[in-house]
């Protein structure tokens, strides 16, 4: 019986592709049409004067070191898309008691400020040398040459930049 | 050869042992709660993750090293904690079990609503723990062969996707995915050897599609497995492979579904015909 109600939900969750419920999933990763862009925004991560390189970091520490980046950047506005889908669910269901309750939906306030001084320390155990200074900065790259070109010489900080020197983020 | 008792303590051992392994390797790409130091999390569209948000566990582990490092040793110790039950008292063990199927659930829940975990990874910590429940040789047949069906779908469905969203079928596909998966790598390591292959792969987009449609072929292949258990060796190498060429091309681990062929490699056994005893022929 459990295994039926698994196949069913299974096939409901794939043919609806919103929402999935745990453990049932849809497993459609890399299967949309993608096609090349002409330009790519391309992050860099510059730690005591230096940009951190892929070929110097495992597929795990690499993901670690961009996808906190990538996450702040959209989690506030994430969240509260997804507590808006949530409640027009529950509203539907007739679920309103559950609606009103956000504060476990969303993060307390982390300033970049904040951000930057936990990735700093954060970014000590991944690099496994003392961090001293930190700058995420943002540069638009070409596809239309044999590799990704810079568009502009000059990168653009996304987030402020840190320095262990003063203690504080410098703007 | 009918499944027996001994079958069912070779697949447990194994399934434990393939656990604890993965548990080192996250230790050791620093990948366990206490060395990713959560911080903020990042809610997913999912019904059951957010009747699980309510509680409020997710947002207690953040800046909570203490929490981490006990959430860590729980998760850790559960499975062998489970294996010397099995070997020792056989008869606690399947009450155990059930403990590491929820404590599996609200460590998972947690960790994925952190960034860089991906949810649907983690399906073998979530669903496989369920055939250590079963104190019954028939049930732990049937559910070993009910997970078999699960990795079967979840390559097929992979498949599916692919070709209902069109990816199949657009040559550019491949190109696209590297630059928008590994833009970083290839501007930080222009020169590296997977730099060099990525923009190969690029200009010879043809090889490229080649790749991404070889794919989509192992990934639809499973579908064998749902009329005929033959093939599961063949269809085990193949999964090793698509598991090898993710590592080195996509630079994607899928380590953490590697648990899954062990429902393979012992799919070939017929049903039980006995499985009174359970406890004590263990």
């Amino acid at each position: 019986m459990v295994m039926i109600l698994f196949i069913v939900g299974q096939a409901v969750i794939n043919f609806n592709h919103g929402a999935v419920a745990t453990p049932l999933y849809n497993y459609g990763m890399y299967s949309e049409v993608f096609k090349v862009k002409p330009v790519y925004a391309v992050i860099k991560v510059e730690v005591n004067g230096r940009n951190l390189r892929g070929e110097d970091f495992s597929i795990q520490q690499w993901d670690k070191i961009y996808l906190p980046i990538r996450y702040y950047l959209a989690a506030d506005s994430n969240n509260n898309q997804m507590i808006d889908i949530r409640n027009r669910m529950f509203s539907k269901l007739g679920l309103h008691s559950l609606q009103s309750s956000n504060h476990h939906f969303t993060n307390t306030i982390i300033s970049p400020k904040q951000f930057m001084d936990w990735y700093a320390k954060y970014l000590d155990e991944i690099v496994e040398a003392p961090v001293q200074s930190v700058l995420i900065k943002q540069q638009p790259f070409s596809s239309q040459k044999t590799i990704l070109s810079p568009i502009t010489d000059t990168d653009q900080l996304i987030l402020p930049a840190w320095n262990s020197a003063t203690g504080t983020v410098v703007k | 050869m009918e499944f027996s008792y001994r079958h069912r303590r070779q697949i447990t051992i194994w399934l434990v042992v393939l656990f604890i392994i993965l548990l080192a390797d996250r230790w050791w790409n620093d990948m366990l709660l206490t060395q990713m130091q959560p911080y903020f999390f990042y809610t997913r569209m999912d019904v059951i993750t957010w009747m699980f948000m309510y509680t409020g566990i997710h947002q207690w582990l953040l800046n909570n090293p203490t929490a981490c490092i006990l959430f860590d040793a729980i998760f850790a110790l559960l499975p062998l904690g489970y294996l010397l039950l099995f070997l020792f008292k056989p008869q606690w063990s399947f009450g155990f079990a059930w403990w590491w199927v929820f404590f599996n659930f609200v460590y998972v829940q947690c960790f994925t609503l952190y960034p860089t975990n991906s949810i649907e990874g983690h399906i073998a910590w979530l669903l496989l723990p369920f055939l250590f429940t079963c104190s019954s040789l028939k049930t732990f047949y049937f559910v070993l062969h009910f997970m078999r069906y699960f990795f079967c779908w979840f390559l097929v469905s992979a498949g599916l996707w692919k070709l209902c969203q069109h990816g199949a079928f657009n040559p550019d596909e491949m190109s696209a995915i590297i630059y928008m998966q590994h833009k970083e790598y290839l501007v930080t390591s222009p020169h590296a050897w997977f730099s060099n292959f990525y923009y190969w792969l690029i200009k010879n987009s043809w090889y490229g599609y080649a790749m991404y449609v070889a794919s989509v072929i192992i990934e639809l292949t499973f579908l064998i497995g749902f009329f005929t258990r033959r093939f599961d060796r063949v269809l085990l190498a193949l999964y090793i492979l698509f598991f090898i060429m993710d590592v080195f091309v996509m630079r994607i681990k899928y380590w953490e579904l590697v648990p899954f062929i062990v429902t393979m490699y012992y799919s070939k056994y017929k049903i039980p015909t006995y499985s009174k005893g359970s406890q004590a022929s263990i």
